[in-house]
């Protein structure tokens, strides 16, 4: 049993769509039909440049859009997980280095030893017999002893 | 799907940022910063910058301090910061003689993980010395207190 395979458009129109198209005269509706005709299968021999120019500039088509939609999304993807790792690297980096550094009189000074001996002069500072003294005197119960002494005195 | 690829680099852009910016910018917010900043490589002047170091036993995240001599003006300025970086701190300890802050410890609010501790002492002693810190550290600040406030 032989299965005809009933053509979308007929051959006449067909043809005449071609002269259409050879003329520069399709529109955007006819350029889809003709398309559609030359694409389904068991067509005569006569249609195979057709098939071939039409055919060619439809793969181009379809190729030109995908690789538009993918090369942006995996640019930026890769960028920002670049970015992502390398901050993460300084971040790790700093937390686990020390660097210490001190100036005096406007001089750098990097060794160890005296950025940590002029660390400890400085908390020194705060630790003064005068720091001292005046933190005693912040004693409360001391202070409301003072106070009341003014109104028992007179 | 699209949407999630119209969205997905802003929200790793916004993933990372907020990762990365509490641990660097704990003390840029301080105006404290600023004295360090000024003066910390002028004549006359110590400033000591140290991370994740120990010190007398203590562990420190950060560690900075600058010495002045003799500038009343770096002086004012110092409280001036103070007077800012204050808001929302937790006044430990503060000695005002003739009323002027000559001293005073400030707590401020965590970052994160970190205690913050501001410490300032103005000397009259043979010379005028000012003497600012600022310290940055995971363990308790009661615990760091107690290193300063250590009798020499």
């Amino acid at each position: 049993m032989k299965i005809r395979y009933k053509h979308t458009l007929s051959f006449e129109k067909g043809d005449k769509l071609i002269e259409k198209y050879y003329d520069g005269l399709t529109t955007v509706a006819d350029e889809k039909e003709l398309r559609s005709f030359l694409s389904q299968p068991n067509l005569p021999e006569q249609y195979k440049v057709e098939r071939d120019i039409l055919g060619f500039f439809e793969a181009k088509k379809k190729k030109r859009i995908s690789t538009v939609q993918l090369i942006p999304f995996k640019r930026w993807s890769s960028v920002a997980a670049v970015l992502i790792v390398g901050v993460f690297c300084i971040k790790f980096y700093m937390t686990a280095y020390s660097t210490n550094f001190a100036y005096v009189d406007g001089e750098k000074i990097t060794d160890a030893g005296k950025v940590k001996q002029n660390a400890l002069a400085s908390l020194n500072d705060l630790s003064s017999d005068e720091v001292a003294d005046g933190l005693n005197s912040l004693n409360d119960s001391e202070l409301i002893d003072q106070q009341l002494s003014v109104f028992t005195n007179n | 799907m699209k949407l999630i690829k119209t969205y997905f680099v802003p929200i790793l852009i916004l993933i990372l940022f907020l990762a990365v910016s509490p641990s660097l910018y704990a003390q840029k917010d301080l105006q404290i910063n600023k004295v360090f900043e000024q003066y910390g490589e002028m004549k006359g002047v110590t400033m000591v910058d140290m991370t994740n170091e120990m010190l007398d036993g203590y562990d420190f995240s950060l560690f900075k301090s600058i010495t002045i001599k003799n500038n009343p003006t770096a002086a004012d300025f110092i409280r001036k910061c103070l007077e800012k970086d204050q808001e929302g701190a937790k006044k430990v300890k503060q000695v005002v003689a003739s009323g002027v802050l000559t001293s005073v410890y400030l707590q401020l609010p965590r970052k994160g993980q970190l205690y913050r501790l501001i410490l300032f002492n103005q000397s009259f002693q043979q010379e005028n010395k000012i003497t600012l810190i600022y310290i940055e550290s995971k363990n308790d600040s009661e615990n760091i207190l107690k290193l300063i406030l250590k009798k020499k």
